[in-house]
Formats: structure tokens, C-alpha cells, sequence
């Protein structure tokens, strides 16, 4: 007799076996002052907490440590790239001049790259779903996201740069899983630097004089954070609107199936007219096509402001999008 | 959901006074707009949400967290009570006030050193005095938030029935049984044995085999009610194996028994068909 392809028990031991492993690795070591990866938090509360109270932080699940050990093969393909380019690479180890740095804030550099013009750039490395990499290509977006993570890049690769007295550096993102590289060219801003330095000293006061500074409250914020439990921010949510408007629900149903037609009309009508350009007369069938040049006066765009609507079914499970 | 069976926690709280009642000014639409909530905050979630404890559906506080975003309830929370007992175990409480519209109500979250999941390690009893604070605090916590999120929005004691309608698979959910312990090598000696004769009556269909185990485990208790068995082996104890290998191997050897004498029945059918023709 084989094995049972009924007993289902000894996959799901193992992979609780290999999450047990990970949350072992989990661990909380002592902070003294400011990292650079967190300064740019928006919460100075958190950061405060972070240094006073920090073997109080809740600690992130098994999940999220599979994420960070992926993160770490990133960086070291990530570095690989470089030197398969035949760029000159510095790894940086633990750099003297952060930890001399007044305020004092503490990081470690990822990368230096010397791209041939005899002067090393400071880079930061990330890895990012397809998602982010995507919508990532300047520094404003790293401002924009709403990821409360990506919020903090910039500070920390400025902070780097801050402290090594240099003007420009870089992000380098890889996509996961695709792993396709996207450089980022970061010129320091000095007077968001300054904010930075200025936000550390009083996390610093804070810190000596034994005082917290006030909670956020923003739920967007406070969501990702371990020291909910005892910071206990009171949370304030908009809360969902529930209509009843059988039109209006109809269209929405037939939107949703009529949405697999539209993408399929898209990619034809562009396959075809790639097909056909350049051809001012084209009889297929019982087709006619004919196509012109024309000219089109370029303008500029003024900046606005519109509202984004994301329609969703909810389909259980997973989100029809 | 048959009206007659929700019961106090399925209701969602928030249906008591806010904005939401708007839609339940009659009975019937009370009942249509608690579907309506349950069905989206179930919809929200995902396989990952949920675990399966010890067969029972139950919401991570991730789940809760995202219906609590997409639904935009509010919370506040007052500072916890720490409860020290005789022995030096000791418990955290968290008491919180949970909004939605015009609804408020109280939650309550606890955990105690005595909770399993931090008491007992390898089989062995852990000490209070080695059993972390900021763990149970940190678990009251998310206990907390669990509650009061499933209270508001009634997602309590529900079924994997009412689950699955929301596109959540059983199978693929994550289960955590407190009360399983490492199966003996006999015990999954047995486990593959009775796995092996279910798929030969099903005819190498697991679907067939799931339900022909869920029959022969299915029992009526001493009360006279039903109690309702089990489609996958992984949920047998070592202690029902014995009994369900036994239930199995007499079903098996009566079918292998009739399998036989169908066969020769056929055989000798084929036989006096044969010699009609010859």
C-alpha cells in the first residue's frame, strides 16, 4: 500500500515546524537612540517608545520574517548586479562617521558605488512587491505612498548622506518577485534634512527627560504599530456608508461584466492599429481602414486635483479587481 | 441564516441605534442589513485571516483589523488591569470602547498566564515566573481588538458553513489544534491504513474517500443526538484511531467481501452468456 494521499498531516507539520524556526529568529535587542531606517516615522511617539520601551514592542509574526530574510537575498543580488556591471563596490562596514554624528542617529549604509567618474555614491537598497517598484520613480512618490515604510526610505538614505557630507545618492529597487532592477537618483534636501535633525533632538529630550510626546492617532499609522498596547491611541475611522439603490447596483453588475470584454477590446484595437500605421488604405475583408497623420499641438498639463474611485467586488477570498 | 438561529453574538451591534437601523425599520429588513454586514466583513477577509481552531472558524486579529478599516470603527481603550494570583499566575485585562456611526459597546479582552499556548512548551508545564508579561499583555491586547471588532460587527461563534459562503476554503485555512500531541508511530500506521482501504472503496477518488470517512466517524452520542464525524484523517485523534480503524476495516471486508461475490455473479453470468451464444 502507498502512502494516503488523505493524510494531509505531516505538510502542515512541517511548515508549523518552519514557522516555529522563524519566530525563533525573532528577536528584540536594546536601542539606545535614533536608526536612520526609522527616523522617518511619522510617529515621534513610536520613536521615542522605541528607545525607552523597547523590549515592550510587539514583535512581527513568522509572515513578515520570511519577508525580511528575503529582503537580506535581495540585497546581496542587489550588490551583485553592480559588480557583474564592473562598477566598483564598497560594502560598507559599520561607518565611523554615523556613529560620531551629533544628533546621533545610527544605520548602516547598504552600498557605495563608484560608477566610474571617480566618485562613490551612497546607495540604498530595497526590495519592493511589483506593485511599489512600479510606482516608485521619484522622490515625491516615496513621500506620497501610503505605506507608512516607504515613507521612511528617504529619510534614511538622506540621513546617510547628511552624515557623509555628500549631495546626491541613490535608491536601487528591485521588483519581487521578478527581481528587475530601477535606480532612483536622490539629491539631499537640505531643509527636510534639517527637520529630521531637528525631530531627533527632541526625541532625544524626550528621552532624557523621561517623557512621551502626544499619540497620532491615525489609524493608517498606528494599524502597523507594536506599541499599540500600550500607547492606546484612541482610533478614528470614517465609517462605511451602506446604500440602497437597486439601478445603481445594477450598473455596477453589469460594469463588472462587461470589464473582461473592454480589456480584450483594448488589446485588439491597439494590435490592430499598430498593424496598421503608416497604411493609409487597407482592405480586409469586409473591412475598410484608412488612417492619416496628424499633427497634434503639445501642451502642458496644469496641475489639479481629482477624485480616485476604486471599484472592488467583493468576491470572498480574493478581490475581483 | 434562518432567522431563528442567530443568536445574541451573531447580531451585530452595530444594528442597535445608529444610522444603519435606517434600513431595519421592519424586522425583515433588520435581518436582510445584518446579512448585508456579515456578508461584506467576511468578504473582506481572506484564507489567511482565518484559522481553524480545533475546527472551529476563527478571525485573526488581522481579519478583524482590516473589517475594522474597511467599516471605519473607532476605538478607544483604558489602561489594563494586571490580576495576581495566589500561585503567581496572573492575567491582563483590557476593557475598550468600540464606535461605529451611532453605536457604542464595551469589549473586553484578557489573557492569563495560564492560557496554554503560553503555559505548556514541549509538553512540559512553563512556571508563571518564567512566562513573559509583555507576551499576555500583548495577546489581551489583539484579544481585545478581536472581540470587540467580531462584537460590533456580529462575527462571533460563526460556522465554517457560513465561512465558506464567503469564498473562504477550510482546506487551505491554517489550523491549531491546543489539544493534539505527536501521534505515535502505530497510531499513524493506522491513520495510513484506514486512508488506504477509503480510497480503494472510493475507487481512488479522495473527494469519495473524504465522505465515506465523515459516514463511518459520524455517531449518535449517549443523549441520542448526532454528532457529526470527520472528512479528513488529520483531524482524528490518536485516541479515535483504534476505533475508527476498527468501523473501516468491517465496512472494508464486507465490501471486499460483496466486491467478491459480485465478481463471480459476473463471472458466471459472462460464463452462461458464453455457452447461450456457443
Amino acid at each position: 500500500m502507498g502512502k494516503s494521499s488523505l493524510d494531509h498531516l505531516d505538510s502542515e507539520e512541517i511548515i508549523n515546524a518552519i514557522k516555529d524556526g522563524k519566530r525563533k529568529k525573532i528577536k528584540q535587542y536594546p536601542q539606545h537612540v535614533c536608526r536612520a531606517s526609522e527616523i522617518g516615522h511619522d510617529c515621534e511617539r513610536y520613536l521615542v517608545l522605541s528607545i525607552t520601551r523597547w523590549g515592550d514592542k510587539k514583535p512581527h509574526g513568522a509572515e513578515t520574517e520570511f519577508m525580511f530574510e528575503g529582503g537580506r537575498v535581495v540585497e546581496d543580488l542587489a550588490i551583485k548586479d553592480f559588480e557583474d556591471a564592473g562598477f566598483k563596490v564598497f560594502r560598507p562596514e559599520p561607518d565611523k562617521a554615523i556613529m560620531a554624528a551629533k544628533p546621533t542617529i545610527t544605520g548602516h549604509v547598504d552600498i557605495r558605488v563608484d560608477f566610474g567618474n571617480s566618485k562613490v555614491y551612497t546607495g540604498e537598497i530595497k526590495g519592493l512587491n511589483m506593485y511599489d517598484w512600479n510606482s516608485l520613480n521619484c522622490i515625491e512618490d516615496f513621500f506620497n505612498s501610503k505605506k507608512v515604510w516607504i515613507r521612511k526610505y528617504p529619510a534614511q538614505l538622506m540621513t546617510y548622506l547628511h552624515i557623509k557630507k555628500e549631495e546626491e545618492g541613490f535608491f536601487y529597487l528591485k521588483s519581487v518577485p521578478r527581481f528587475q532592477p530601477k535606480l532612483i537618483w536622490i539629491e539631499l534636501d537640505h531643509a527636510y534634512m534639517d527637520s529630521i535633525l531637528k525631530k531627533t533632538e527632541r526625541i532625544e529630550k524626550h528621552v532624557a527627560d523621561g517623557t512621551l510626546p502626544l499619540p497620532i492617532n491615525d489609524a493608517s499609522v498606528c494599524q502597523y504599530c507594536g506599541f499599540l498596547h500600550i500607547c492606546l491611541p484612541e482610533i478614528k475611522q470614517k465609517e462605511l456608508e451602506f446604500i440602497d439603490d437597486p439601478d445603481f447596483e445594477t450598473k455596477l453588475i453589469r460594469r463588472d461584466e462587461i470589464a473582461s470584454l473592454k480589456k480584450e477590446y483594448d488589446l485588439l484595437d491597439k494590435e490592430i492599429k499598430n498593424y496598421c500605421k503608416d497604411k493609409d488604405r487597407l482592405m480586409v475583408g469586409d473591412f475598410l481602414i484608412t488612417g492619416s497623420e496628424v499633427s497634434r499641438k503639445g501642451y502642458v498639463v496644469a496641475d489639479t486635483t481629482y477624485w480616485k474611485t476604486k471599484i472592488s467586488r467583493l468576491m470572498g477570498g480574493k478581490e475581483n479587481k | 441564516m434562518e432567522e431563528n438561529n442567530i443568536n445574541e453574538e451573531s447580531i451585530p451591534a452595530v444594528l442597535g441605534s445608529d444610522n444603519l437601523v435606517r434600513m431595519a425599520e421592519f424586522a425583515e429588513k433588520r435581518i436582510e442589513a445584518m446579512k448585508r454586514i456579515k456578508t461584506a466583513a467576511l468578504r473582506v477577509t481572506s484564507q489567511h485571516d482565518w484559522i481553524d481552531q480545533n475546527g472551529k472558524p476563527y478571525l485573526q486579529v488581522s481579519g478583524s483589523e482590516k473589517v475594522a478599516r474597511l467599516f471605519g470603527i473607532s476605538w478607544r481603550i483604558d489602561e489594563p488591569q494586571l490580576t495576581t494570583e495566589e500561585d503567581g499566575h496572573f492575567s491582563y485585562t483590557y476593557k475598550g470602547y468600540f464606535t461605529l456611526g451611532s453605536a457604542t459597546i464595551e469589549a473586553i479582552g484578557s489573557r492569563g498566564s495560564k492560557d496554554l499556548f503560553f503555559s505548556r512548551a514541549h509538553q512540559k508545564d512553563i512556571p508563571p515566573s518564567e512566562i513573559d508579561r509583555n507576551d499576555i499583555k500583548k495577546a489581551a491586547y489583539t484579544n481585545l481588538l478581536g472581540n470587540g471588532i467580531t462584537r460590533m460587527l456580529g462575527l462571533r461563534n460563526l460556522t465554517w458553513e457560513e465561512v465558506k459562503s464567503a469564498g473562504i476554503d477550510q482546506g487551505k485555512v491554517s489550523k491549531v489544534d491546543y489539544g493534539k500531541t505527536e501521534m505515535s508511530e502505530e497510531g499513524k500506521d493506522l491513520r495510513k491504513k484506514i486512508g488506504d482501504m477509503l480510497l480503494e472503496m472510493a475507487g481512488n477518488n479522495k473527494a469519495e474517500a473524504a465522505k465515506l470517512l465523515l459516514v463511518y466517524t459520524t455517531f449518535i452520542d449517549k443523549k441520542g443526538k448526532t454528532v457529526k464525524g470527520k472528512s479528513t484523517l488529520a483531524d482524528i485523534s490518536e485516541k479515535a484511531m483504534p476505533v475508527t480503524y476498527g468501523k473501516v476495516t468491517k465496512v472494508y471486508e464486507e465490501w471486499k467481501k460483496d466486491k467478491k461475490e459480485e465478481e463471480k455473479i459476473k463471472k458466471e453470468f459472462e460464463k452462461e452468456e458464453q455457452e447461450k451464444l456457443l
